[in-house]
């Protein structure tokens, strides 16, 4: 059975829909325009790709309740452009939502915590009753409709990816119809400290797979895909973006934080995810890298295409130049970008590449090209070692 | 296809030798083994305990089932790493002392135990974390099923973890009186089980799980109606916690009203994952390890959750 | 106080701290060889290690170590280490 995109949203610092998004990387106007200090006023000043949004607008703008973390707030806003994007009626189907996300309501979660830790009886206690990462899912389904099976997945950097894997499993086992799969995550203090202390900010814009890369910035944001089977797509006369004709999740096992030098874990992703589709790496026009502009992903990445690309390798470009690094929300921001290159048949640009990498003669585009494009590949990896790719391909 | 269970092992509050739980106060902490001979002391060191939990209860049960490594490790947290989550939180958000280190960040992240096992066993196997509040190990059991289905690996470890830290139960008792949870409430628990799955025949076979979203519960009625007119003997072990959320149960009440039933989480504390403990008791009441005087010997155990407003589950495990 | 006084007490502090930060519980400052190399073979720690030194250096002693190469020249043992600090401090 095949799996089609039906439909898709996408939130991040370049716009608040897919057509914004698009038109930003086309474009090469990037969203790393905030400062850490805008989100925590005691850390040093690392540039992050915030959206300008504040929660109270975002709840204005998705008609809810301001009382919702941010991480919900932004998933919110993609979940629904995905829903109407695709024209289906959700309750005529059994519809789920499968969401990944690291932080979580950690956003509302610090805000209590900022007047407990100065006060134990203090701070509004209802601030922690979304804390929990499923808590988030939940009100995103209730408020799209795709209520039939919710559920959230967790694997660091690759939550989102291991969401569409899994809801289009859910689809061929006859057990979905419609899945809204994918990922959100808000920046929050919690997480640019933690990057802080794991020394992986880069104090400058950042530079994915260039030989001077010092480390990632940080972004927010969301981005969902509306998962069919082929049998709801042809009842429904469903526009049909693309097959989702690939994935593969495999571990690095390696280190907690790092991956190996060689790639083992992302070659596996990459090569299960094509033959799944029964292709050959050949025929694969564009990779969506992870990209994350830290010496050791980058190398690991670059290294795995490498050697799964023997004679020729692919158009790649990490589009974290442009959203900075959403965390669990990468794999759903960077399945929409996928698909918008296969449907523009277009590459994406990686910013402020200059120099490729030692020993690897890696060459990211640096423009968007025109090209013919049949099949595009969306890396995400994450700490613990969880790397998951996903193969799209043209209909 | 026929799925079986091949090996369990268990970290929990519950004294299998005399079946009765070991803390009686209104919080349930797991008894620890001496992890020492089950992890690397130098590993060990950096390890809070719900990783602790994890890791050693995984190891266990891999030995027990025979496995040397399995072929996909898929772990369910409903709250993840809180130790390490609260010890960051609570550095970061005191400006006099902002000393925060970046291990409590690394290991904050519901993925740890997972990853953990996966560079444990040095495998590259298909690894995920599932975490969707009470329903998260359902939700973990369902991928290992859908694993096993799609016929392309054969042998899964799964297992559900959550850990009870002070701050959690200061902060969850304060939410409770904020919410106003009744009187009876058996207290907040934690545990990690974990279990060995795959189509090799063991004496536990795992029959049926059921995630029901019909607004009466219609499927899961209709499957205990459906099974006891076998009139075969049955335990049921039901997740109630003693407390407001138990009026879920009344649905159903008509039809398992007077089947020998345990409220299991007398045993293990309210917590997320206790499903896993559930799953994990089942097992062992199956294999005649445990003994409830309700029932000696039953052929079935089905474990029941309901949950205001959330999906209801079922899992049936039977021994032939 | 001389200078070598003032280095055996940074010396001290140091192995309490990373005693304390790296959780190795079951080890004294005296346990400790000033000399011994941190990494590897001496005290077996590894790069998480490694980060909460850097990280701890950062903390308490207010130095940032932006050079890879600096950084493990200074941590090859709790001595170089201490003799670092004093360097950065001066």
């Amino acid at each position: 059975m095949k799996v089609f995109v039906a439909g898709m949203g996408v939130f991040t610092a370049l716009g608040d829909n897919c057509a914004g998004n698009l038109s930003s990387l086309l474009g090469k106007r990037h969203g790393i325009l905030a400062s850490s200090r805008d989100i925590d006023t005691l850390m040093g000043d690392f540039p992050i790709a915030k959206i300008a949004y504040t929660n109270n607008e975002l709840a204005a703008k998705a008609g809810i309740s301001p009382s919702w973390p941010r991480t919900a707030l932004l998933g919110v806003i993609a979940a629904q452009e995905a829903v109407a994007s695709s024209g289906l009626d959700f309750t005529k189907y059994r519809s789920g939502f499968i969401s990944g996300t690291t932080v979580g309501g950690m956003d509302s979660t610090e805000n209590f915590f900022y007047s407990y830790s100065k006060n134990k009886s203090a701070g509004h206690i209802s601030r922690i009753i979304n804390h929990e990462c499923g808590k988030i899912s939940h009100l995103i389904a209730e408020n799209i409709q795709a209520t039939n099976f919710v559920t959230t997945l967790n694997t660091a950097c690759s939550s989102a990816a291991n969401a569409i894997a899994f809801a289009a499993r859910m689809i061929k086992s006859g057990r979905l119809d419609i899945a809204v799969a994918g990922g959100t995550d808000a920046i929050t203090a919690f997480t640019l400290n933690g990057f802080n202390t794991l020394l992986l900010l880069d104090d400058e814009l950042n530079r994915p797979f260039d030989a001077r890369r010092k480390g990632l910035n940080l972004g927010e944001g969301a981005g969902y895909l509306v998962l069919v089977s082929e049998e709801i797509a042809r009842q429904n006369n469903c526009q049909i973006l693309a097959e989702l004709s690939g994935y593969a999740n495999a571990s690095d096992s390696f280190h907690q934080t790092a991956l190996s030098d060689e790639g083992n874990g992302p070659y596996l992703a990459m090569e299960c995810a094509i033959k799944m589709a029964g292709l050959s790496a050949s025929v694969v026009g564009y990779i969506n890298l992870h990209g994350t502009a830290t010496p050791n992903n980058d190398l690991s990445e670059g290294n795995a295409i490498l050697r799964l690309f023997p004679v020729k390798i692919p158009a790649i470009s990490s589009t974290k130049s442009f959203t900075g690094h959403t965390l669990g929300a990468s794999g759903g921001v960077e399945a929409v970008y996928s698909v918008l290159a296969l449907i523009n048949q277009t590459t994406l640009p990686n910013l402020r590449f200059e120099i490729p990498m030692p020993g690897t003669e890696l060459f990211p585009e640096t423009e968007a090209r025109k090209i013919d494009l049949q099949n595009v590949l969306s890396n995400s990896f994450g700490f613990g070692g969880n790397c998951c790719s996903l193969l799209f391909s043209k209909v | 296809m026929d799925l079986y269970i091949n090996g369990t092992s268990s970290i929990s509050a519950f004294d299998s030798q005399h079946g009765l739980p070991l803390d009686n106060a209104d919080r349930f902490t797991c008894t620890e083994p001496d992890y020492k001979s089950i992890i690397d002391p130098r590993q060990l060191r950096r390890m809070s305990r719900i990783m602790r939990m994890g890791l050693a209860s995984a190891i266990k049960t891999l030995k027990v089932a025979n496995v040397q490594v399995p072929q996909a490790v898929i772990t369910a947290t409903g709250l993840g790493c809180l130790e390490d989550t609260g010890n960051f939180l609570v550095k970061m958000c005191d400006p006099d002392n902002r000393m925060m280190n970046p291990t409590a960040f690394i290991q904050s992240i519901h993925n740890t135990m997972g990853g953990q096992i996966a560079m444990h066993l040095k495998s590259n196997c298909y690894n995920n974390t599932f975490t969707q509040d009470v329903l998260s190990f359902e939700h973990a059991l369902l991928d290992t099923i859908m694993l096993l289905e799609e016929g392309t690996i054969e042998s899964v470890l799964l297992g559900g973890i959550d850990e009870l830290t002070v701050l959690k139960h200061e902060l969850t008792s304060r939410l409770s009186k904020a919410q106003k949870e009744s009187e009876g409430y058996y207290g907040q628990g934690e545990g990690s089980a974990f279990l060995s799955i795959s189509g090799l025949m063991s004496s536990v076979k795992l029959e049926k799980l059921i995630l029901s979203q019909h607004p009466n519960h219609s499927d899961i009625s209709d499957y205990f109606s459906n099974h006891f007119a076998l009139g075969e003997k049955t335990l049921i072990l039901k997740g109630k916690n003693g407390g407001n959320r138990d009026e879920a149960y009344k649905l159903t009440e008509f039809i398992l009203g007077t089947k020998p039933t345990i409220e299991y989480k007398k045993y293990c504390g309210d917590y997320p994952t206790s499903c896993a403990f559930a799953t994990w008791l089942a097992s062992e009441v199956l294999k005649q390890n445990v003994v409830f005087d309700a029932i000696p010997q039953p052929k079935h155990v089905l474990i029941y959750h309901a949950y205001p407003d959330r999906p209801h589950s079922l899992i049936h495990l039977s021994t032939c | 106080m001389s200078n070598f006084i003032v280095m055996e007490q940074l010396i001290f502090n140091l192995k309490e701290q990373i005693i304390e930060r790296l959780n190795l519980s079951e080890t004294k400052p005296e346990d400790i060889d000033s000399e011994a190399p941190l990494f590897g073979d001496g005290l077996g720690l590894d790069s998480i290690d490694a980060l909460e030194i850097i990280v701890l250096l950062q903390q308490v002693y207010g130095i940032k170590i932006t050079n890879a190469e600096e950084g493990k020249k200074a941590m090859k043992s709790v001595k170089t280490l201490a003799e670092y600090i004093t360097e950065k401090q001066a």
